[in-house]
């Protein structure tokens, strides 16, 4: 599943990648975003979950893909 | 070192900030606010005519430029805009009428809890139940629109303009300062200036935000930001204690009044506008000195809000609050509740 998250103000990023999380437990999401701190936020969220986050960059975009 | 560790050793710093910022001359419970500083800044450009409350404070040009600075190094600069900027500047406004009925913004708020002032823990419980009604707004799908990238120089418009304050600052008299009450207290300019530079920096490296901690631990259990916090307060408590100046009670407490509900609605309206527009007020010029021009608006509108709150009697003051600023934050927390009820957010999820 793929999420993007681009222009958003905190903390709702991590609200949807929450909700995305209870609805489909253990599918792989795929988050696009353009703020370092949404970045950070998501890779300790996936920690939190005891998820593995992989955070690659692309051009201006981070993509946290959450497994 | 681990991170809530590290989180703490950027509190301490924080508040080391602000102590030193009071030991050189700031006032005592006063020693970094941002609403408090935006608005002697107002007064000091003449959008206000409170004589005691005029200075341009360097602090608030070195948060911005600070902030700029460490997010241009660390590649976070991103010049973004467009996430309902006329609604973020009615934020701003309304921020600093809150602030301005409690006298001062989330931070002065710790600072002066640090001091002992007990109507500043008053305030906090005020400051957290609007994050809280924020925070359910959130959960309920509460969003303002997103932000795109606009041209790179627009984000550059705001640290710009705090340059060129700064510049006139030092070589012209253009700016009226106070010459008594709390406007004519203030650290040597290049202390203040590095201390605010300092703190931005900070700041903006630990993502620090008065409303994010307790709206993150709400919503998410998750207590970082409040880590930081939690550090400041310790540290500027143990400054306060060494230098004799901790004073615990509700009367006689410096630039703060006694009013209850209305250092608890004051803040309640803070705390509720900081949630919705995604940062407290020093957050907001955190992020407008990365690039957010949203988060820009709202700085201009904290400081059309000071110029409000002064020219038609606003703002409270050591004896109270006035009638006109109790009927302006009745008014601000029904539109608060409006957009909090009204602005909903569009599904982002591509299966």
């Amino acid at each position: 599943m793929e999420i993007d998250v681009r222009g958003l103000s905190c903390p709702e990023p991590v609200l949807m990648v929450m909700d995305a999380m209870d609805e489909n437990p253990g599918e792989r999401l795929v988050v696009q975003s353009d703020a370092a701190h949404t970045r950070d936020n998501l890779v300790k969220l996936a920690q939190t979950e005891g998820r593995k986050a992989t955070v690659s960059e692309h051009g201006r975009i981070y993509e946290i893909v959450i497994e | 070192m681990d991170t809530k560790k590290m989180l703490a050793l950027w509190g301490v710093l924080l508040g080391g900030i602000a102590g030193a910022l009071a030991f050189f001359g700031n006032p005592g419970n006063m020693a970094f606010c941002i609403a408090c500083f935006v608005r002697d800044m107002a007064g000091a450009a003449r959008f206000h005519q409170a004589a005691i409350v005029q200075y341009m404070r360097p602090e608030i040009m070195g948060l911005i430029l600070g902030s700029f600075a460490i997010a241009l190094a660390g590649g976070e600069y991103r010049s973004t805009g467009g996430s309902s900027p006329m609604i973020r500047f009615l934020l701003g406004v309304i921020t600093m009428i809150g602030a301005l009925i409690f006298l001062g913004c989330p931070l002065r708020m710790v600072l002066r809890m640090a001091g002992g002032d007990l109507n500043a823990y008053v305030a906090f419980v005020g400051f957290g139940f609007g994050a809280a009604v924020g925070s359910f707004f959130l959960k309920r799908g509460f969003s303002l629109g997103r932000a795109y990238d606009t041209q790179k120089t627009s984000g550059y418009v705001l640290p710009g303009i705090m340059a060129l304050l700064l510049a006139l600052s030092l070589t012209t008299s253009v700016f009226t300062a106070s010459t008594e009450g709390p406007g004519s207290m203030h650290a040597p300019l290049l202390l203040a200036l590095s201390g605010g530079l300092l703190f931005g920096a900070i700041a903006q490296k630990a993502r620090t935000c008065f409303a994010g901690g307790i709206r993150d631990a709400i919503l998410m259990k998750n207590f970082d930001l409040l880590t930081v916090i939690g550090a400041l307060f310790a540290t500027m408590l143990v400054y306060n204690v060494a230098a004799g100046k901790f004073a615990l009670g509700f009367a006689g407490q410096p630039v703060a009044h006694t009013e209850h509900i209305w250092n608890f609605l004051g803040m309640f309206t803070v705390g509720l506008a900081a949630v919705l527009a995604g940062g407290c007020p020093l957050r907001q010029l955190i992020l407008a000195g990365q690039g957010s021009g949203d988060s820009g608006i709202y700085v201009v509108g904290m400081f059309v809000g000071a110029a409000i709150c002064h020219n038609f009697g606003l703002a409270s003051s050591g004896n109270g609050t006035t009638a006109a600023g109790r009927i302006a934050c009745v008014v601000c927390i029904i539109f608060l509740l409006a957009v909090g009820m009204g602005c909903r957010r569009e599904s982002a999820i591509k299966k």
